[in-house]
Order: structure tokens, then C-alpha cells, then sequence
């Protein structure tokens, strides 16, 4: 236990260490200028062999092959800096001759550096201070994971190592000391990290390296006190140890890394390889190439130093993601947004330095200016996009949401977007896409024989596999309702079976992009959505089967329609021509044969009475039985003539017409019938086709009271208003069951009723029936005049 | 048939009657009596005002059914031209309905069809002289456009009659069946006659027991019958 804290106060003393420093040499830098001269002596002569660009020396005048006469009016090889570390830093005033011209110069050095050259050393002191934030970060967040501890050392010293920088190359109070050896440290530390991160790896290069990378340390740790006490003039080769001793050390971790890269593609270790190796190349290859390889052989860097440094911030920012975040973005779309990122950078810097330009706050537009609006713009972005996560973040931690776990919130957030979705192809995307999956594929059976699948990502790609699946589902007997982990090598994590009522159901789920296994404790939460999206799923495929089911009713029901119009039409016509053909034939009968007959008659009657005493018997009786048959010829024929079309109807009207059907059916049945009139007159005239659609209903109701109800009593109704007629018979028999009126075949026995109520329904009438068994039955009609 | 110089001419008779056979018929058998002139025949109802305006007639024999219109309406349309003119209604069809309606509209005479040379010249001049004249096959028909459908049983019943001799033998044999339910074609083949007969002698029996339905002749009949058993 005490161990352990003291291990945490380790931490803190160690931070606490570095932010000291860090003020401390920032302090120290902005009271003395950068001079950037390196000398050395060529036959007792101090000749410049490199004079930085960004140095006070260059600017001054001096340049590469010019000898330095004397510093601070010291010779200078008394010169105490020149003495340990060949390099005219911390001079005040220089004396020097130039090696075109015979005649010396003297150049005074500025107590203090200006405002923009100290801006410009800024970005090596912020990005120092972010490696050690995020080392601090890690650690804090994961204390007690071994990665997260080697990474917070690793970058205490690889931050302390920039911080120094600026400080070191103007040989500021042991500066350069401390750089060499936290620079000799760092390739100690990082393959410490590596050896078990991201996978166990200690193997036997491992282990020599990190004994080689000791030993070197010691080394250089050695040579630099050596050195800094004067004893021994090694500064240029010990300055190449120093960076090659980095370099071989960041390309042995690489190696590593690389190696990993051979893992199998499944792996969640995989992806983090993937995202280390990016970082990694992008952090500190530039500074390699532009930086450190220039300075082990001796010639001019080829951009300044400063940029070069600025990419090895990538390293800190992947190793935290790394190691912090559990889960981990596809590598590929993290490469795109940290190309975007630093694009957008590098062009909102050129156009802040055009700005600064034009509007004269720079006089001259060259990398120095531009580098600090980069640093500007780079730290602003960064700071801002920081700040938005950072407010974000409070924002969930106060809101009543309390799921901070990430697959828990991006369910819960995947689960409101599902709500809003309404096509079904997105609803699956939109899962794959919150669950950082591969791929999905979801089939959907129903108890009807209805059969839907859905895939999107790998599963869209591949329809062999997709067929394998749909079998497996099939196969699937869905007995145990448990969720189901495919083997490694399949391109599915997870299935999940899911019956409701009228469904089954199996969702399979792919790989995370970041190979990371969904855990147990997370299954629930994951069965869970997949069940929303199956129920959203099926009730899209209800609605779609039952909107096509509706739209195909519809056509039905429009082509019925049709029909049924064509129906009624074909009804009406029929009626009416059947009423136009009994017209007719009545009118023939009566006009033809039933004149024809009365002639006869006439002539027979007149026979009969001009021989009324014939001598022979014979003819009289034929007479007299010619004349019977016609009578009833004549009989028969009016009785046609009356049945087919009353005559009384079309010359008399409507009412004369039914009170003389009334008087004859009281005739000829034993039936009793009264007739109430409303409105009506004998002299009013309707229609013809109103007239007759009455009658025939009235003509139609006595038969039927006359011979299926029973009753001896039968009450006619009849009132006329302006629009239309009502007619109504009522009766008092046996009456009938009027549900079973749709049931009745349209046999002759039937055919009357249902016959009026065609016929009525083709004048725009009503014809309502109702019936009471044992009560009677009331017939009402309503026609329109 | 003198009377006064005008009266001695002959009555001018127009027929009406679209059935040329049927209307020839009857022109030839008038125009056999000496004091009767056809003055034409009218093919429909328009004809008949024609001739009716130019002709002058003095009776009109109007058939019911023209091809234009009914002989019915065309009464109305006659007596507006003519108030003077006598019309005999001539049917063949059945005359139920139509009886009444000439009847209302003040006709002269009316005859069926089926009358005889006789009965027809015999109705003309009844007309001509001022009186009416219906044919004798219209007697049931009679009763009831002139009195109405109702008050018809108590004048019956006040005076007791003698149901014996009130109906004949053979409509009483009709009247049995029909108290007993018989319809009309059930009694048409137990008495072996023809529906029509069966008619007629209904009709007939309605008559004289002055009612206007079988089922209230029923109940007459039996009362009457109830009554005959008490008085005996």
C-alpha cells in the first residue's frame, strides 16, 4: 500500500518536476537571444562550420567560414560555452572577421529575444508540455494499467526533452546536459512501452535493445558530464550519438509494431497496431528526416527544426487514444481525420499570414512568420475542438443521462435515431455505423410464408455468405432464445435469435472495425437494440405488406365498383326494357288479337241472332260453343294484356290504377286490403317510370302478403310529398328472419323483392323491408318524383 | 223516328277507334239503320277533334284505347269543343276503373266490346233520344260507381231477403267453395269451368250481396245463412 502511494506520489513529484523546468528555461529563453553559431578550432583559429538561419549570428552578418575573433572581449577559446560546447551562445558581443574581407567586425547580441522569435520557440515549449498533459491524463485515467504508466514516463522525458530545446541550443544553465540525456532515455522508454504494448511482445530483440539502449544511456550519460565539466571535447560526435542512439531506437520500436502488423486481421490488437504505426511514422519521421539526419551529417537541416517538431505531437495524441480509449475508431477513418485536421491547419495558417501580410502587421511573409501563425492556428484548433469535448462532456455528465459507458450511450442515442427512422435500409446502417461494426444482417420471417432479409456492410458484399447465414437461420431452431458467439474466423460476432408473435427473427452482427469483442455485460444492451430493429423492422414489412394488400383491396374494390356500375346499369336497362317489352306486347295483344277476337265475336253474336230458329240443330250449338271459347279468348287475352301492363295505370294514374288492383285482389282472395292516401289525388300524375316502379312495387307486396304471410289483412300507405313518393304495405302474418334476406337464392320465389330492390336502387329509390316472425311484415319504398 | 224537322235527319255519328278492323266492323253494321250517317272515323284522339269541328256529330263512339291518348282524357277536350255532343264509351278491355271515371265525367252510354249488333243501335238511339245506355255485361259494375264502397251492407241486412232465392244454384255451389277457401282456380276445376266463369259468377255473387270483397261476402254469406237457420 505505501508502495503504492508512494508510486503515486512519484507521479506527481516527477509532473511537478517538469513544470518547474519547463517555467523555468522558458523564463531563461526569453532573456537571452539564440545565436546559433558552431565553431571549431582550425589551427588556433575559431571558423563558424554552422550558422543557423534563425540565429542572431546569421542575421547578424555572420556565416559559415568566418572567423570569430573574440566574444564578450574574450578570446574565444576562453569563451566559456565555446570551451564546452564549440557554440558562441550567451555572447553579448562578437568579434569576428568575415572571409572575403581583411578587416574585423563587431556585432552586439540583444540582452533579450523579441516577441515573435520567442512566439516562434513556443509551439517546442506547448507541444512539450501536451506530451507531458497527456502522459498525465493517461496515467491519471488508468493508473494501475502497466501501458499507461510507461507511457507517462515515456512522455515526461520526451516532453521534457522539447521543453529543453529551445534552452539547450543556447546552452542555458545545464540545458544541453539534461537534453542529451533525457534524448538517450526516451528510446529506453519507448521500448518498454512496446515490449507489452499493444500485445505482449518480450522478446529477445526486446530485451538486448532495451540492455543495449541502457548501456548507451550510461554512455552518453557519462560523456556528457565529461564533457560538461571540460574534461573531454567530444560535443559534436556525443550530439550524433545522442540522435542516432533516437533514431535507432524509434525504428527498432517501429519494427516492432510492424511485426505486430502480421496479426490476423480479426484481432482488436490489429487496429491499434494500425493507428501506433500511424501516429508513430507521422510523429517522427519528419523530424527524422528533416531534423535529426541533417545534423548526424553535418549539413544545413533542410526545413527548420520547429516543424518537424511539431508533427512528434501526433505521437502523444495516438499512444493516449491508444491506451485510454477502449474503444477505438476504424484506423482508416481516424488517418482521414487527421489528414483533414492538419490540412485544414496548414491552410487556415497560410491565410492568416496572407491577412497578417496585407494588413501590415508582418513586414515580411517567410517560414518564421508562417510557422508561428501554424503554431497559432494549429494550438487554436486544437484548443478549441479540446474545449467542445471538453464542454460536451460536462454537458453528459450533468445531464440526467447517467449511461457514461460508450457502448451504453451509443445505444441509447442509436435507439432514438432508430425511432426516426422510417426506411428500413437505414435503420440497419444506422446500427452498423453506432455499434462500430462491419457489417449486419438481419432476416425476418412471419407465420404467413412472408420471408424479408436485410443486409448492409460485409454481409451486402458477400451473398455467398449471405445465403450461408439465411441457411444457418433456417437450421436455427430457435429453441433457446440466447445469443450466439461465431467462431473467430467467421465474419460474424454475434447472432441473435428473436421470435414474436407472428415473427421470426435472427439478426447477425459482424466485427467491430476495432476487432474489439463485444464483452458479456454488453450483450444485453446489444440484444436489446436488435430487438427494436427487428420490431421496427417487421412492423415496416406489416405496413408495407398491408399497404400493398390495401392498395390490391382498392383495385378490387374499384374494379367491384366498376362492375357493379356496369351492373347497375345492365339491371336498369333490363328492367326498363323488359317494362318497354310487356308494354309493347300488351299493346299488340290488344290491338291485334284482341280486335281480332271481338270481330269475331261481333260476327258470331250476329250469326246467332239472324238464324235463331236454324231447322238443323247442329250449327246453332257450334255457334253457340264458338262463341264461348270466344269469350274466353277474349278473356284470356285481357287478362294477358292486364297482367303484362294494366292499361288502367298509364290511362287513369297511379292511384286509380292500384285501387283497381286493390278491388281485385279482394275478388278474387280472401283478403282484406285499405288504402290511405296522403297528397295523393286521383287525377295526379307522375312519371311514367315512377307510376310503374309504384305499382309494381304495390302489385309486388299484395301478391306476396297474399301468399306468404298469411294474413288476411293487408294496410296500403301511400303519401306523396314534393320530392318524392313513399309506399308503404304492411301485413299481419308470419313474417320472416330479414337477416337471412342476403342469404335467399335468387329463385323465382325470391326474385320479386330482390328484383325491387335492383329496381329501386336504378331509380336512385329506397326500398326497405321489415319483418317481425309472427308479427308481419312492413315493405316501405321511397321513390323520387 | 220523327221528331220536329231537325231531329227527323239523321244522327251523325263519328267513331273513334283506332282498330280498323274493329272500326269498320262497326261502320258497316250502323250505317245498315236508315237514320244513322257515319259522318267518319278517327284513327287517335287529334283526329277525333278534327272531325269533331268539321263534322259536326251529334254522338261520338269513343274508344278508351287510342294510340295518342286515353278516349278517358279526351272527354274533357270534347265537351270544351262541344258540350252538345253525346259520347258512348266503347272498351274492350276490362271496364273496371274506366266506369267510374266516365261516369264522373258525365258519359252517355257505355259499352264493351263484345256487344252485339243489337245492343250497339240500340244504345245509339237510347243516346240520341236523351237517355243512357251501358252495356248489360256491366251490371256489377254499376252498383258500385254509382253508390261507392260503403253503406252498402246495411241496406242489405235491414231487409231481411231470401238468400234462397237471392243467389242462383250455381253461385251458391261457388259461393260454398269460396267460404270453405277455395281459390279461384281450385274452384275453376271442381266445378270444371273456366276461370272466367268462375270470375263472372263472383263478380256476380259480390254484386248481389252488394259487397266489394270476397272475404266480406264470406262473412255476409255466412250471417245471412245463420239467419236462414233461425228463421226455420
Amino acid at each position: 500500500m505505501l508502495k503504492k502511494v508512494f508510486r503515486r506520489q512519484a507521479y506527481y513529484i516527477a509532473s511537478a518536476a517538469f513544470v518547474l523546468l519547463s517555467l523555468l528555461y522558458t523564463i531563461a529563453i526569453s532573456n537571452q537571444a539564440y545565436v546559433g553559431l558552431d565553431l571549431m578550432t582550425v589551427n588556433g583559429r575559431w571558423i563558424v562550420t554552422l550558422s543557423d538561419p534563425h540565429g542572431e549570428g546569421y542575421k547578424l552578418g555572420i556565416r559559415v567560414g568566418d572567423q570569430i575573433l573574440r566574444i564578450n572581449n574574450q578570446d574565444t577559446g576562453e569563451y566559456r560555452f565555446v570551451q564546452k560546447w564549440s557554440q558562441a551562445e550567451g555572447a553579448s558581443s562578437i568579434q569576428y572577421k568575415r572571409v572575403d574581407q581583411s578587416t574585423d567586425s563587431i556585432i552586439e547580441i540583444p540582452k533579450s529575444t523579441v516577441l515573435l522569435k520567442l512566439l516562434s520557440e513556443m509551439p517546442m515549449i506547448i507541444l512539450g508540455v501536451v506530451f507531458w498533459i497527456i502522459g498525465f491524463i493517461t496515467w491519471y485515467m488508468r493508473p494501475f494499467l502497466d501501458q499507461a504508466r510507461a507511457l507517462f514516463w515515456l512522455n515526461l522525458f520526451i516532453g521534457l526533452a522539447i521543453v529543453i530545446a529551445p534552452a539547450s541550443s543556447r546552452d542555458l544553465i545545464f540545458a544541453r546536459e539534461l537534453e542529451y540525456i533525457t534524448l538517450s532515455s526516451v528510446p529506453l522508454f519507448l521500448i518498454q512501452l512496446f515490449s507489452f504494448f499493444p500485445s505482449e511482445n518480450r522478446n529477445q530483440i526486446n530485451k538486448f535493445g532495451r540492455l543495449v539502449f541502457a548501456s548507451v544511456l550510461i554512455l552518453i550519460f557519462i560523456l556528457t558530464i565529461l564533457q560538461s565539466v571540460s574534461l573531454i571535447h567530444f560535443d559534436s560526435p556525443l550530439k550524433r550519438l545522442v540522435l542516432s542512439n533516437l533514431i535507432i531506437g524509434v525504428l527498432l520500436v517501429l519494427w516492432n509494431l510492424a511485426t505486430l502488423f502480421k496479426l490476423p486481421n480479426d484481432k482488436p490488437e490489429k487496429n491499434q497496431v494500425n493507428i501506433l504505426l500511424l501516429g508513430l511514422a507521422i510523429g517522427f519521421l519528419p523530424y527524422f528526416l528533416l531534423t535529426a539526419v541533417p545534423v548526424i551529417f553535418e549539413f544545413q537541416p533542410i526545413v527548420n527544426t520547429k516543424v518537424s517538431y511539431l508533427f512528434i505531437s501526433a505521437v502523444p495524441a495516438t499512444l493516449y487514444y491508444v491506451i485510454v480509449h477502449k474503444y477505438l475508431p476504424d484506423s482508416r477513418r481516424l488517418l482521414g481525420l487527421i489528414i483533414s485536421f492538419f490540412v485544414t491547419g496548414v491552410i487556415v495558417s497560410i491565410v492568416v499570414s496572407y491577412i497578417l501580410l496585407t494588413s501590415k502587421l508582418v513586414t515580411t511573409l517567410n517560414l518564421e512568420v508562417y510557422l508561428a501563425t501554424l503554431t497559432l492556428t494549429m494550438s487554436f484548433i486544437i484548443c478549441s475542438s479540446f474545449i467542445r469535448v471538453a464542454i460536451s462532456k460536462q454537458i453528459e455528465k450533468f445531464a440526467p443521462l447517467e449511461g457514461n459507458r460508450g457502448i451504453k450511450r451509443s445505444v441509447l442515442k442509436l435507439n432514438e435515431r432508430l425511432i426516426s427512422i422510417n426506411e428500413e435500409d437505414r435503420l440497419l446502417e444506422e446500427v452498423v455505423k453506432s455499434l462500430m461494426i462491419e457489417g449486419a444482417l438481419i432476416v425476418v420471417e412471419d407465420d404467413k410464408g412472408g420471408y424479408h432479409k436485410k443486409a448492409v456492410g460485409i454481409f451486402l458484399e458477400k451473398p455467398s455468405e449471405q445465403i450461408e447465414l439465411e441457411e444457418y437461420f433456417q437450421a436455427d431452431q430457435r429453441i433457446n432464445l440466447e445469443v450466439k458467439r461465431f467462431p473467430d474466423d467467421s465474419s460474424v460476432e454475434l447472432y441473435i435469435p428473436l421470435v414474436s408473435n407472428n415473427f421470426t427473427c435472427g439478426i447477425f452482427l459482424g466485427h467491430r472495425n476495432s476487432r474489439v469483442k463485444f464483452e458479456y455485460n454488453e450483450l444485453p444492451l446489444v440484444t436489446l437494440i436488435s430487438s427494436q430493429l427487428a420490431q421496427r423492422l417487421m412492423t415496416t414489412f406489416v405496413i408495407k405488406d398491408l399497404s400493398k394488400e390495401i392498395i390490391d383491396l382498392a383495385q378490387r374494390s374499384l374494379d367491384l365498383q366498376r362492375r357493379n356500375q356496369r351492373l347497375h346499369g345492365i339491371t336498369g336497362s333490363l328492367f326498363k326494357s323488359i317494362e318497354q317489352e310487356r308494354k309493347s306486347l300488351a299493346r299488340d295483344l290488344h290491338d291485334g288479337a284482341l280486335q281480332l277476337a271481338l270481330d269475331l265475336n261481333r260476327w258470331l253474336d250476329d250469326i246467332a241472332e239472324e238464324c235463331p230458329s236454324a231447322k238443323c240443330d247442329k250449327p246453332i250449338k257450334a255457334i253457340a260453343h264458338m262463341r264461348e271459347v270466344v269469350k274466353n279468348l277474349n278473356f284470356e287475352l285481357r287478362s294477358i294484356c292486364s297482367d303484362l301492363r294494366p292499361p288502367s295505370l298509364n290511362d287513369l294514374g297511379l292511384l286509380n290504377a292500384i285501387q283497381i288492383l286493390c278491388e281485385e285482389k279482394m275478388e278474387n282472395e280472401s283478403v282484406l286490403i285499405s288504402l290511405e292516401t296522403v297528397g295523393i289525388s286521383e287525377g295526379v300524375r307522375l312519371k311514367e317510370e315512377v307510376e310503374l316502379a309504384a305499382y309494381r312495387f304495390i302489385q309486388e307486396g299484395i301478391t306476396n302478403a297474399v301468399k306468404h304471410s298469411g294474413s288476411s289483412k293487408t294496410n296500403i300507405y301511400i303519401k306523396l310529398s314534393d320530392s318524392e313518393i313513399e309506399l308503404s304495405i304492411r301485413d299481419f302474418g308470419n313474417g320472416f328472419d330479414i337477416r337471412k334476406i342476403d342469404e335467399w337464392p335468387i329463385s323465382s320465389e325470391h326474385f320479386g323483392l330482390i328484383g325491387m330492390k335492383e329496381r329501386f336502387q336504378v331509380i336512385g329509390g329506397e326500398l326497405q323491408i321489415n319483418s317481425i316472425i309472427h308479427q308481419g311484415t312492413i315493405l316501405k319504398a321511397s321513390i323520387p318524383r | 223516328m220523327s221528331m220536329g224537322n231537325e231531329k227527323s235527319e239523321n244522327i251523325k255519328v263519328l267513331v273513334v277507334d283506332d282498330h280498323t278492323l274493329f272500326a269498320e266492323g262497326t261502320v258497316s253494321l250502323l250505317s245498315s239503320e236508315t237514320n244513322l250517317e257515319i259522318v267518319g272515323i278517327a284513327n287517335d284522339g287529334n283526329q277525333c277533334l278534327t272531325l269533331l269541328r268539321s263534322k259536326t256529330p251529334d254522338i261520338i263512339l269513343l274508344d278508351i284505347s287510342l294510340p295518342d291518348c286515353s278516349g278517358i282524357n279526351l272527354i274533357d277536350d270534347i265537351k270544351s269543343i262541344n258540350p252538345k255532343v253525346k259520347i258512348i264509351m266503347l272498351t274492350g278491355l276490362n271496364p273496371k276503373g274506366y266506369l267510374t271515371k266516365s261516369l264522373q265525367k258525365d258519359v252517355h252510354g257505355f259499352l264493351l266490346k263484345e256487344c252485339n249488333k243489337k245492343e250497339m243501335i240500340e244504345a245509339v238511339f237510347f243516346v240520341a233520344q236523351g237517355k243512357e245506355y251501358f252495356s248489360k255485361g256491366l251490371a256489377p259494375f254499376l252498383k258500385f260507381a254509382f253508390v261507392g264502397s260503403n253503406g252498402d251492407k246495411q241496406a242489405l241486412i235491414s231487409q231481411p231477403i231470401d238468400i234462397g232465392e237471392l243467389l242462383s244454384s250455381r253461385e251458391k255451389e261457388i259461393m260454398d267453395l269460396i267460404v270453405k277457401g277455395f281459390n279461384n282456380q281450385e274452384i275453376s276445376s271442381t266445378l270444371d269451368i273456366t276461370i272466367r266463369t268462375v270470375k263472372y259468377h263472383t263478380s256476380n255473387i259480390l254484386f248481389k250481396l252488394s259487397v266489394k270483397s270476397r272475404s266480406k261476402a264470406v262473412a255476409v254469406w255466412t250471417e245471412m245463412s245463420m239467419n236462414e237457420v233461425e228463421r226455420h
